[in-house]
């Protein structure tokens, strides 16, 4: 027993000393709007499915209604796990506990964490959501309809939805107006919403933005914005430049409405700030939120499918540490949790299952294609890229699914395929952009043009360094990437381990050579990742500036037939493969445990990375 | 006293003065900002998000609008959470002064009878056991007490019994303050059973210890009213630091029990760059370690006064 309990300490202080060091993996919160699942559409109050229009950018087979939502999660999802008996979870009848990592504000118009938006899906519901397949279903929207051109849409609202307080109360009907109301905080600058760009969709809503910040002087009233409340349950929309993907839009957690009765009684400073602070039209309302440390939700039963959720309870918990997290596993407190490398071993070898998913989150090297650095040489890119032996990083750093990049767009929908990655396969020949293993002959041949390029005689003037956030994963990675080089290449390259906000300063700067990035989408399109490379984009931190590549992204934003469309995106793709301003490394795959409590209908995937609702609860 | 006391005022309000300058002045130096996401925001966006919370004035008049708010006991909006600091504050030390008194009350008490029957029962099973509490305490750091309690209390009680009878993690109920507040308090006992043992020891040889035993007073009452009361006195005057341990030692307990208190917030604010959270926190730390300062030296008078207090 002793001796257990020295190796027990042991490994909490090295535990202790890893987290220290500051533990985040891999600039995991990226793009704050990865995506999550809803499920919507209603069992029980079910229309035919021609009222509702499909969009340009969906595929047409979605049983957009008629499902019942709840069958659908749980048909999509079940728990391996589950009657095993090993891990029954937690004791409260028809609670949920699950872990977050972010959670810093609950004004759904302020958010811009994954993990928010998470809860945001739970506590409000958006004009239209996703079910368990991804699939845009009606949520406070019973129906739509577009005009021709696609420019004009008309959206009805579900008839006696109401608003409740953090203690279950009713305060009121949920109105096209709250609706209205919500995308004009978006656009209000005093506000500071970071990301009101998604209600600039509406026509003229970003003329108005810049006069109302006063970086333009023309007068834009808020009534010319193109969203309008025709009466309570009718919400008219002008856009303002065509837009394939609206829908993918209207269900991003930003664009939740917002009771505004009750934001005018609380005022706008203290909206936000507390449960008492907040009002909910979705499945659940919150009761408590103590910040950084836990939000607790209750079942709202005024809800329009309130019939179909047996979840009465949930809890979402951020751990400080994630040893206690895993003590909070074992020990039965919690419910749902994501596992590292490590861990995940130790589960499988007790027969428990672990469970992974794609969360769209995309690996890739930031790299400075200018002057400033070797890398202007497309040539040393590529050289770098081949010198990778991608699989062999995964195996080393993760222990996980992780998997070689297909393309650098990951957990998008494809128009005929289920992935759009699985299109750029497709026309690729059946081959994936990248490889799984390094090729050093082909490096050393790209190594020989690059020094030709940059105008040295000897690989030992290659002059490049890797600059690294704080955290043991990431500087593992760094260095497993530094070897690979060093061995396929025969180039020493340099590591410099910055502080998280000292690295980001130097890559918004572009201040380094190259340095590991990801990105998750904010919405179901190929765009949301494609236009990263763009000249003009804000987080393109490359420099990498090509008029053919903008001529591709801008001509997708014209382009109404959905498959010429895509075939745009998958030339974008192999533009980025033959320039490489961006070396694409590893596409990532979430691991995790959910207790034996949960049975099923639960739902993580691309743009839901939590959807408790439908979950069927053991007893 | 009044004087002394007066000056040692004055002393509490410059240094608090001289904190919050140079912590305002030393973040501004930390590279990058509070609005760097990993998501790049740009242009006018960021322009109204500096102006939200003051950011777009000279650093100069920031920092004379920032003396002025705190001298009327505004501490600011947090960047991070887009809430007042001082209600964060005041949500999160709530928690951490709670579990630092647990704390504390289970070090002074158990360490103080601990100490006494170590020196009373001296050279017994008791002492020995005393001696062992005493070198796990100051050996052992507490989070790996943490831990270790974790892992057999929590973890592997609920394994025997199928029951949970200590949580791992939490705050709230009862059961889940018990493991925190033995971590933390811990090591404050030892030090106390120690010192209360030798200071018994050393009261029990006076003379008039041994008057009276001559007097025939009983046992009972020669401990607790000769010397108990006297060999107290070295126990309350370590009060001071230790209270002040205690309270900066709480993060990470709080880390490892997932306990929602104030700790992180002064780690996590520096990371963020939270300016607001960063000068909040400090100026608030600083102001409790300055009191809990001037409190015990002022008490030395009043407790001891031998002690004289001259300005």
């Amino acid at each position: 027993m002793k001796k257990r309990a020295l190796s027990l300490a042991m490994a909490a202080i090295m535990t202790l000393s890893l987290a220290a060091c500051g533990g985040s993996s891999t600039s995991t919160t990226t793009a704050a709007a990865a995506a999550e699942t809803t499920a919507a559409g209603g069992s029980g109050e079910t229309q035919p499915a021609e009222t509702v229009s499909t969009d340009a950018g969906e595929k047409d087979n979605v049983a957009t209604t008629g499902t019942d939502l709840a069958a659908l999660a749980r048909s999509e999802t079940t728990n391996p796990n589950a009657g095993q008996g090993l891990y029954p979870g937690t004791a409260k009848k028809g609670s949920i506990t699950a872990e977050v990592t972010t959670m810093t504000q609950m004004n759904t118009i302020l958010m811009t964490y994954n993990n928010e938006f998470s809860i945001a899906r739970h506590g409000w519901d958006c004009l239209v959501k996703l079910n368990a397949k991804n699939e845009i279903v009606p949520a406070a929207a019973e129906s739509w309809e577009k005009s021709d051109d696609g420019m004009k849409w008309t959206f009805h609202l579900r008839k006696g939805a109401k608003w409740v307080d953090s203690t279950g109360k009713e305060i009121g009907e949920v109105k096209a107006s709250d609706f209205v109301f919500a995308w004009s905080e978006l656009l209000n600058p005093d506000n500071a919403a970071e990301y009101y760009a998604f209600a600039t969709i509406f026509k003229n809503a970003q003329k108005y933005y810049d006069y109302k910040s006063g970086a333009s002087t023309e007068e834009v009233k808020l009534e010319d914005v193109g969203m309008k409340a025709v009466d309570d349950y009718t919400l008219e929309i002008e856009l303002e430049n065509y837009l394939p993907y609206l829908l993918q839009y209207l269900k991003f957690e930003v664009m939740s409405p917002i009771c505004q009765s009750f934001y005018e009684q609380v005022g706008a400073d203290k909206y936000g700030t507390s449960p008492e602070n907040l009002a909910f039209n979705g499945p659940f309302y919150m009761t408590e939120w103590v910040t950084e440390n836990r939000v607790t939700m209750a079942k709202n039963p005024t809800w329009w499918d309130a019939d179909n959720v047996e979840v009465e309870e949930l809890n979402f918990v951020k751990y400080s540490d994630t040893n206690t997290k895993y003590n909070a596993f074992l020990g039965g407190e919690l419910d749902m949790m994501d596992v590292t490398g490590e861990q995940r071993a130790t589960f499988e070898s007790e027969g428990y299952k672990v469970t992974s998913y794609i969360g769209g989150y995309s690996y890739f090297a930031w790299v400075n294609n200018t002057d400033a650095s070797d890398f202007r040489s497309a040539n040393l890119r590529h050289a770098v890229s081949e010198a990778l032996d991608r699989q062999q990083l995964i195996d080393t750093v993760f222990k996980n699914e992780n998997e070689v990049p297909k393309c650098l767009t990951l957990g998008i929908s494809g128009v005929k395929t289920e992935t759009f990655a699985d299109a750029v396969v497709a026309a690729n020949g059946g081959e994936k952009l990248y490889p799984d293993h390094a090729d050093p002959a082909k490096a050393k041949e790209y190594l020989d043009a690059a020094l030709k390029d940059l105008g040295y005689t000897d690989p030992s003037q290659i002059n490049i360094t890797l600059m690294t956030s704080e955290g043991t994963q990431n500087e593992l990675l760094s260095q497993v990437m530094q070897e690979q080089i060093r061995q396929n290449l025969g180039v020493e390259i340099k590591i410099e381990v910055l502080t998280i906000t000292e690295w980001r300063a130097r890559r918004n700067a572009l201040q380094f050579d190259f340095c590991m990035g990801g990105w998750g989408p904010d919405y179901n399109d190929p765009l949301t990742d494609l236009e990263l490379l763009e000249s003009t984009n804000g987080n393109n931190h490359t420099g990498y500036s090509n008029a053919d590549y903008d001529a591709l992204i801008a001509s997708t934003k014209e382009e109404k037939d959905a498959e010429k469309r895509e075939q745009i995106f998958i030339d974008c793709e192999k533009k980025i493969q033959e320039d490489m301003p961006v070396i694409p490394v590893y596409w990532r795959h979430e691991d995790y445990v959910a207790s034996e409590k949960l049975l099923g209908g639960f739902v993580r995937k691309p743009f839901q990375a939590y959807y408790f609702t439908y979950t069927d609860l053991a007893d | 006293m009044l004087k002394y006391t007066l000056k040692r005022i004055g002393y509490a309000v410059l240094t608090l003065f001289v904190l919050i300058t140079l912590t305002f002045f030393m973040m501004r130096m930390l590279p990058g900002d509070p609005f760097l996401g990993d998501k790049t925001v740009t242009g006018t966006a960021l322009e109204n998000m500096k102006a939200k919370y003051g950011l777009d004035k000279p650093v100069i008049v920031q920092y004379f609008m920032y003396i002025g708010n705190v001298c009327r006991g505004d501490l600011g909006t947090s960047i991070t959470y887009s809430k007042p600091v001082r209600d964060i504050i005041n949500e999160a030390f709530v928690v951490s002064a709670d579990l630092g008194i647990r704390a504390l009350l289970f070090a002074v008490i158990f360490g103080v009878l601990l100490g006494m029957v170590a020196a009373v029962k001296r050279g017994s099973g008791w002492d020995t056991f005393s001696m062992f509490v005493a070198m796990i305490g100051v050996s052992v750091p507490s989070f790996i007490m943490g831990a270790l309690l974790q892992y057999f209390l929590a973890l592997q009680l609920r394994k025997v019994f199928g029951v949970t009878i200590f949580p791992v993690q939490g705050w709230g109920t009862f059961s889940r303050t018990l493991l925190p507040s033995f971590a933390l308090g811990l090591s404050s006992l030892a030090t106390v059973s120690r010192l209360m043992r030798t200071s018994m020891l050393d009261v029990l040889n006076q003379d008039y210890i041994k008057t009276a035993k001559a007097k025939g007073l009983s046992g009972t009452q020669i401990l607790w009213r000769h010397t108990v009361r006297n060999a107290i006195m070295p126990v309350l005057t370590i009060l001071g630091p230790t209270v002040a341990s205690v309270l900066t030692g709480t993060f990470v307990i709080e880390s490892i029990f997932n306990i929602p208190g104030l700790g992180k917030y002064f780690v996590m604010s520096i990371k963020d760059l939270d300016y607001t959270m960063i000068s909040g926190t400090t100026i608030f730390y600083g102001g409790l370690l300055v009191v809990c300062t001037l409190v015990v030296d002022l008490l030395y008078g009043v407790i001891d006064p031998r002690v004289k207090l001259e300005g």
